[in-house]
């Protein structure tokens, strides 16, 4: 049965084998030598757009003339090699549905012999290609297009053989490396222009990983051509052979200089916000402020509210927890508040889960609500619990010293820079009987200054203030009866290391009894002066009288009494004086009752009335000045001066009966020295002679008597005549005192 | 009666008088300076010699009231003083001269003389 159906089929087989090439997807058709058509299937009819009766024993190039300058001498070939010829992918424009297409065939002219060897036919084979074209044009645009994304995108493409090495690369890559667009480089030359560092430490490493795992990433550094530092980054994928050998790899490599560099400055801000935020030891976190959510929180915030920062993590909700009870009102507020100004400012009181208690500080920034994300505050949190101890042991030991200042009986008053009084102690108020804001009122504390010194008062206190010296004055406040007492006040600046003033701290002394026995002695040294002058005057009198009757007496005896009684009493006058002039001096109340007048006059008159009491010594006197000296000074209290130093010398130059006294000018001033050839004085005994009450002392006490009070009321009177006073002495040898007033300017001057 | 001494101490009265007296001068003294008013009423002085401070009346408001009345304004006066700031006190009290105590008799009576020339 089956041999009858093949043998039929072999017996048909010609009709076979013509239907089955009819009805063929591919064009067919034979033609013979003489390029005359002998058969065409639907296929080519169709391609060719001819009907079967159009071609049949026809001749190819009559039916296509066109064809025959190229075919006639493709089919000689053939003939002769007995070669197929193939024409790929010709391009023919067809109507198609009414419209010109481009329609792309593989034409294959294939010869076709006898079994003898004779040439039969031209089989021509044609098969439309066009769907291949168009995909394959539509892959190599995807390409292009690619391409172009990737060269618009600044990214490199490359193709390395990883048998041989050789690079094949995009333009743009030679443009990174710092080459002309298009110069092509060689994958050595790229490894030359990586940094060393980062070639060993970053890209073979890379690249070894590549060839393990397929894929190669690195971003490095590299220097170009013309030495600019630049960043790449390299993404590519290895491909493998069939014998799981890397043969190819193929990537693209991006020119990332400018988001490294932001990067790094960046991590670099980063870092120093980190730093910052690690030294003053602020936790950080966010709050969605409209359901106070929060979130991004940094260690530090954990380990504030007592959490380990490396273990564990806390809810959004957590932080409202650990709130005090005391202030949960203060935070609310505080968070109403941050509505209206944007910050949010508090400090608080948190318990911790193992109940210790910490104060915290927070603070925060209301960021408005910016695309499309909900107002958030971003905030800050410092444990304060040690400034707060601090405030706390900082109050406790001022309250230490405010009870310390407290309870001492003297006034103590703390001023500000600009001498704002805004501190004074508990005796302030027990003395004055007002109260603390009385005080800290404007001036309020000058109220209780006596108005005598109150002017005098803000004089001093603004210099010091102005001069940063410290201020001593003495002045009376009225107590809470209505009385004065006097008080010293003295006042010292607090510096800082910049020498500015931080405080004046002040105090004030109750100096009033010590100021009544002071004025005690005062009044009792006048009215003994007073006292004593009286029966002096007495004496003086009757002595003089005495004299004046019976001078002229042949009584020897009795005329020299009187003298020496008469001496006597005058150095009385004079040493009660002198008490006197100390205790005026002490209270600073001694007048001066200046004008003007003549030095020599002064001198000669002094120099006359010592010589009348005392005949003991020889006075010389030369003025060594062309012209008489005029000075403004109190008379009386210069011939005391010269007085004083007139009987020192006489006094004090036992052995020596010589006295020389000079007038003359020095500089701005007048000078009248008087010098001595008697006992002199050391070093030690020059420096007290202006000492109240010292006096130098010979081996005989009894020989130099007095109080030894001249001299300093001598210095006293040239230094409130703007003058001085200076000694030379040799022990042994004599003294040379020498006062010095100011001279009259207008007058004077040349 | 020229010369009218007023002073609580009676010695010192006593010394003047006698130095003025020396010198040929008309004096009497009154060591009760209570009495004062009635012995002025009585004599007409040319001059009166006071002491500053004296216990019970003071010089000063003596110069007052004799330079005030105009019966008695003529009368010159002299103060005395053993005060270190008398000097300026008597002279604006309004006194024609002063004397510091203790004093030289010379200037006293130069001083005296000066005055009833």
């Amino acid at each position: 049965m089956s041999e009858n159906g093949l043998l039929s089929l072999f017996q048909n087989k010609e009709n076979v084998l013509e239907n089955v090439l009819q009805k063929t997807p591919f064009g067919f058709s034979l033609i013979n030598e003489d390029y005359v058509f002998e058969f065409a299937n639907e296929a080519w009819l169709k391609i060719v757009q001819k009907e079967n009766h159009e071609i049949l024993g026809k001749r190819i190039f009559d039916i296509f003339p066109e064809t025959e300058t190229n075919l006639l001498s493709i089919f000689e070939i053939v003939k002769n090699t007995k070669v197929p010829f193939y024409a790929p992918e010709q391009n023919i424009k067809l109507e198609r549905k009414g419209l010109l297409q481009d329609v792309f065939f593989n034409f294959v002219y294939q010869p076709i012999y006898t079994e003898s060897g004779e040439f039969q036919y031209f089989a021509s084979v044609v098969i439309e290609v066009t769907d291949l074209i168009t995909t394959r044009n539509k892959i190599k645009n995807d390409e292009e297009r690619l391409r172009l994304a990737t060269e618009s995108s600044h990214t490199a493409t490359w193709d390395l053989n990883l048998k041989t090495f050789d690079i094949i690369h995009s333009s743009y890559l030679s443009k990174i490396f710092g080459y002309n667009e298009g110069e092509q480089i060689s994958h050595q030359q790229m490894r030359d222009h990586l940094c060393e560092e980062d070639r060993i430490n970053i890209v073979e490493k890379a690249f070894e990983k590549a060839l393990q795992t397929g894929v190669y990433q690195y971003e490095a550094r590299l220097i170009d051509k013309v030495q600019n530092e630049k960043w790449i980054s390299t993404n590519g994928k290895v491909f493998f052979d069939h014998d799981g050998i890397p043969s190819r790899m193929v990537g693209v490599m991006q020119d990332i200089t400018q988001r490294k560099t932001s990067e790094i400055l960046l991590q670099q801000s980063h870092h120093q916000l980190n730093t910052a935020m690690v030294a003053s030891k602020l936790g950080r976190f966010d709050m969605d402020y409209e359901t106070q959510h929060k979130y991004n929180f940094s260690p530090r915030f954990l380990e504030i509210l007592g959490y380990d920062s490396q273990t564990e993590t806390i809810s959004s909700e957590v932080f409202e927890k650990h709130i005090h009870k005391n202030f949960v009102q203060l935070r609310l507020d505080a968070l109403k508040a941050a509505k209206q100004t944007g910050d949010l400012f508090y400090q608080t009181k948190i318990v911790l889960r193992d109940g210790t208690q910490k104060w915290i500080e927070i603070y925060g920034k209301l960021l408005e609500p910016i695309d499309g994300r909900k107002a958030y505050i971003s905030g800050t949190i410092r444990d304060i619990t040690e400034n707060k101890n601090y405030e706390k042991n900082i109050r406790e030991s001022e309250k230490k010293y405010r009870f310390l200042a407290d309870a001492i009986p003297q006034i103590v008053w703390i001023g500000e820079k600009d001498g704002q009084l805004t501190y004074f102690n508990k005796a302030t108020m027990d003395y004055s009987g007002k109260n603390y804001n009385d005080f800290l009122d404007g001036d309020g504390w000058l109220e209780i200054v006596h108005p005598d010194e109150q002017q005098e008062n803000i004089r001093l206190w603004a210099k010091s203030i102005r001069t940063k010296k410290p201020f001593f004055f003495e002045h009376r406040f009225r107590n809470k009866d209505n009385e004065y007492r006097w008080f010293l006040s003295r006042a010292f600046p607090d510096l800082d290391e910049a020498g500015n003033v931080k405080k004046w701290v002040g105090t004030s002394t109750d100096i009033d009894d010590m100021k009544r026995q002071e004025k005690q002695k005062n009044d009792f040294i006048k009215m003994a002066n007073h006292e004593l002058k009286t029966p002096v005057t007495t004496i003086k009198g009757y002595v003089q009288l005495l004299k004046k009757m019976r001078g002229d007496s042949e009584d020897k005896f009795l005329v020299n009494s009187l003298n020496t009684i008469e001496n006597q009493v005058n150095k009385l006058n004079v040493l009660i004086g002198d008490l006197l002039d100390i205790s005026r001096m002490e209270a600073g109340n001694l007048p001066l009752n200046k004008k003007e007048f003549s030095l020599l006059g002064l001198v000669t008159e002094t120099i006359e009335d010592i010589k009348a009491s005392e005949q003991s010594h020889h006075i010389n006197f030369e003025l060594k000045h062309p012209t008489d000296i005029e000075v403004y000074a109190d008379k009386d209290r210069i011939t005391q001066v010269l007085n004083n130093l007139l009987t020192n010398a006489i006094k004090y130059s036992p052995t020596s009966k010589m006295v020389n006294v000079e007038l003359f000018v020095e500089e701005e001033y007048a000078v009248v020295s008087v010098e001595d050839f008697g006992i002199g004085m050391d070093h030690e005994e020059l420096n007290k002679i202006f000492e109240r009450f010292y006096r130098v002392s010979g081996d005989d006490e009894e020989t130099f008597p007095g109080f030894g009070i001249g001299l300093f009321i001598v210095k006293d009177i040239l230094d409130r005549h703007d003058g001085k006073i200076t000694v030379i002495s040799k022990k042994e040898q004599g003294s040379r005192f020498s006062f010095f007033l100011p001279l009259k300017k207008n007058k004077n001057s040349k | 009666m020229e010369i009218l001494i007023v002073d609580d101490n009676k010695d010192i009265c006593q010394l003047i008088e006698s130095i003025l007296l020396s010198d040929g001068y008309n004096v009497e003294s009154c060591f009760n300076p209570l009495q004062f008013s009635e012995i002025i009423k009585q004599t007409q002085p040319k001059l009166i010699i006071t002491d500053l401070l004296m216990s019970g009346y003071d010089g000063r408001t003596l110069t007052r009231e004799i330079k005030e009345n105009a019966e008695t304004q003529h009368i010159k006066i002299i103060m005395m003083s053993a005060h270190p700031d008398a000097k300026k006190l008597s002279e604006k009290a309004g006194v024609d001269d002063f004397l510091t105590k203790p004093f030289e008799i010379d200037d006293l009576v130069t001083k005296v003389e000066n005055l009833l020339k």
